[in-house]
């Protein structure tokens, strides 16, 4: 019973008219996985956490949740934000989380805890419609957290957060995360997704293209862009050298992958030793976000 | 139980703070009681027969609701907005993602039409009792309670006529286009189709059947027709009664065309995105 993934996700195929959003996807989250679902728009993550929620109809394959098939009593477990928030702007905050709390069937008294959580309780009998969009996110984190879910979906949590709510919501995933519940959040934000998740999958065109634990997709290889006056021959330099695996030329600047063991600073020296000095040489410090733009090319 | 008991809680959190509810409401309200006012202030009789015995017991039991129906358009309005707001604002989307079913979706929107359902009931009933014996000066007897069913005739109509508002809704689910639809279908769309092409069934079309439900008051209309055909000695044929059906068979047709709404409608959400 303890070994039954949380979500499994067999052959999903969605089509819209005739483009394949979602194209066979197999996805697999083990309970305490926090797990980060990447990919660029259009990529098929948002039909993908619909599909498994039961929101659109798929076209075929299979989902269980907790190994069983999707269903209302199964969706009360989990605490789900798609895409954006989503309540009635006419009603208080007290008034919108009651609808959820009765429709997940738990007691009311959880609302003061999650406006808690996402510091909004001074703002409980405010209407939904007046809220800022950084606090309508959060009031949709505290509809997520009602109820005291086992699973988290999170699509696009940090849209609209200012940095405190970036932060606060960092210590609320680690907070849920420290309790065992598992989470699958799509971002576009890598930095995010790379400080907080476990796993990642990459999504291109409705497929899976990568997928793991995130210590296993970063590599060490180092990525550099560089730019100097002639990009030609600094294009011409790299492709003798031995340092360099790879290298994308751009309008103003050329990324450069760098051969396993190498640092920016080889690279620095090898171009000087061919009189080639560069106006910039800047190390890309998020390297999921390197593998990822490789990854989806 | 505890099931249905969330979801009426639910529904009636997110209707009875809808501006849209009370606005509607209001309206309804408002029209059908100046329209009552301004008629018992018309002082016409065609020989016996005079307007203030509308307002007499047992006429106003059906006078009330004929009224009434008058403006279940409103009533139609608003149900339709109510849920086509549900897909405008995604906010369907939330509930089922919070534990929901689309069936409890459906029961939810039933309740909602139930509810309106009984203000047409109270209101009839309500402002029947209450004008019989302001405008009537009738004095209390049981007698008075002769008709007094007439108002959950009403009721029963308001029902399936919301109950075919809310099926355009999840068919079209758009506000405007819902609304334009269904006015659309009451006139001329069925009168046009029954007309023509089965003009042998046409008492049997939802409209007929549920407008067949509240009529002029009975003894009244004939009185009426006589007296305003001796008054204009016009040969031509005046009838205030819409439905050959007897009010029994149109009741029982009604209940099934709702169940039959209800059905499409559910078949309808099962099959949407959300």
């Amino acid at each position: 019973m303890g070994k039954t993934p949380v979500l499994e996700i067999k052959g999903l195929t969605k089509y819209y008219g005739k483009l394949a959003a979602v194209d066979d996807l197999n996805l697999k989250v083990e309970r305490g996985m926090v797990y980060g679902l990447l990919g660029p728009n259009g990529s098929g993550k948002t039909t993908t956490l619909s599909s498994a929620l039961g929101l659109i109809r798929i076209n075929s394959g299979e989902v269980r949740w907790f190994g069983q098939a999707n269903s209302a009593k199964i969706r009360r477990r989990i605490g789900c934000l798609i895409e954006y928030p989503v309540f009635y702007p006419y009603l208080t905050l007290n008034d919108n989380l009651k609808i959820i709390t009765r429709a997940k069937r738990v007691s009311d008294q959880c609302i003061n805890r999650v406006l808690g959580l996402t510091k909004l309780l001074d703002r409980k009998h405010s209407k939904f419609k007046h809220l800022s969009s950084g606090l309508k996110q959060r009031m949709a984190l505290a509809a997520v957290l009602a109820g005291d879910p086992e699973v988290l979906i999170l699509d696009e949590p940090t849209k609209g957060l200012d940095p405190e709510g970036f932060s606060d919501l960092r210590e609320i995933i680690n907070d849920q995360t420290k309790q065992g519940k598992t989470i699958v959040m799509a971002s576009h934000i890598l930095d995010e997704v790379e400080k907080v998740c476990t796993h990642v999958g990459i999504l291109k065109e409705g497929k899976l293209i990568q997928e793991g634990q995130v210590k296993d997709i970063l590599t060490d290889k180092e990525v550099v862009i560089v730019a100097g006056e002639d990009l030609q021959t600094i294009g011409e330099k790299l492709s003798e050298s031995d340092l360099v695996e790879d290298y994308e030329m751009f309008k103003d600047e050329i990324r450069v992958v760098l051969r396993k063991n190498y640092k920016s600073n080889d690279l620095n020296n090898y171009l000087l030793k061919h009189g080639v000095v560069l106006s910039k040489l800047e190390m890309l410090k998020n390297r999921l976000e390197t593998e990822f733009l490789e990854l989806i090319k | 139980m505890i099931i249905m008991a969330k979801i009426i809680s639910v529904e009636n959190i997110k209707t009875f703070s809808s501006n849209t509810f009370r606005l509607f409401i209001t309206l309804h309200l408002t029209f059908f009681f100046l329209i009552v006012i301004a008629i018992s202030g018309i002082e016409f009789s065609l020989g016996e027969v005079s307007v203030l015995s509308l307002y007499k017991f047992e006429n106003i039991w059906e006078f009330f609701p004929w009224i009434a129906s008058q403006f279940n358009l409103l009533l139609g309005i608003l149900t339709i907005t109510l849920i086509t707001n549900e897909f405008r604002n995604n906010t369907f989307r939330i509930q089922i993602l919070n534990g929901l079913s689309r069936e409890d979706l459906l029961l939810g929107k039933l309740w909602m039409i139930f509810t309106v359902s009984f203000y047409a009931f109270i209101l009839t009933m309500g402002g029947a009792l209450a004008m019989g014996f302001l405008i009537g000066e009738e004095e209390f007897s049981w007698n008075i309670f002769h008709k007094a069913y007439m108002p959950l005739v009403y009721c029963i109509q308001t029902f399936g006529y919301l109950c075919l508002a809310g099926f355009f809704a999840f068919l079209l689910k758009r506000t405007a286009v819902s609304i334009i639809v269904f006015i659309l279908y009451l006139f001329p769309g069925e009168i046009l189709v029954r007309k023509i092409f089965f003009s042998d069934w046409e008492q049997y079309f939802p409209t007929k059947v549920l407008s067949g439900l509240t009529k002029f008051p009975g003894e009244m209309s004939v009185k009426f027709e006589q007296a305003i055909q001796t008054f204009s000695n016009n040969k031509e044929q005046i009838n205030f009664v819409t439905s050959d059906l007897s009010l029994q068979l149109n009741i029982a047709i009604t209940l099934i065309y709702s169940l039959v709404f209800v059905l499409l409608s559910y078949w309808i959400l099962k099959r949407t995105n959300l």
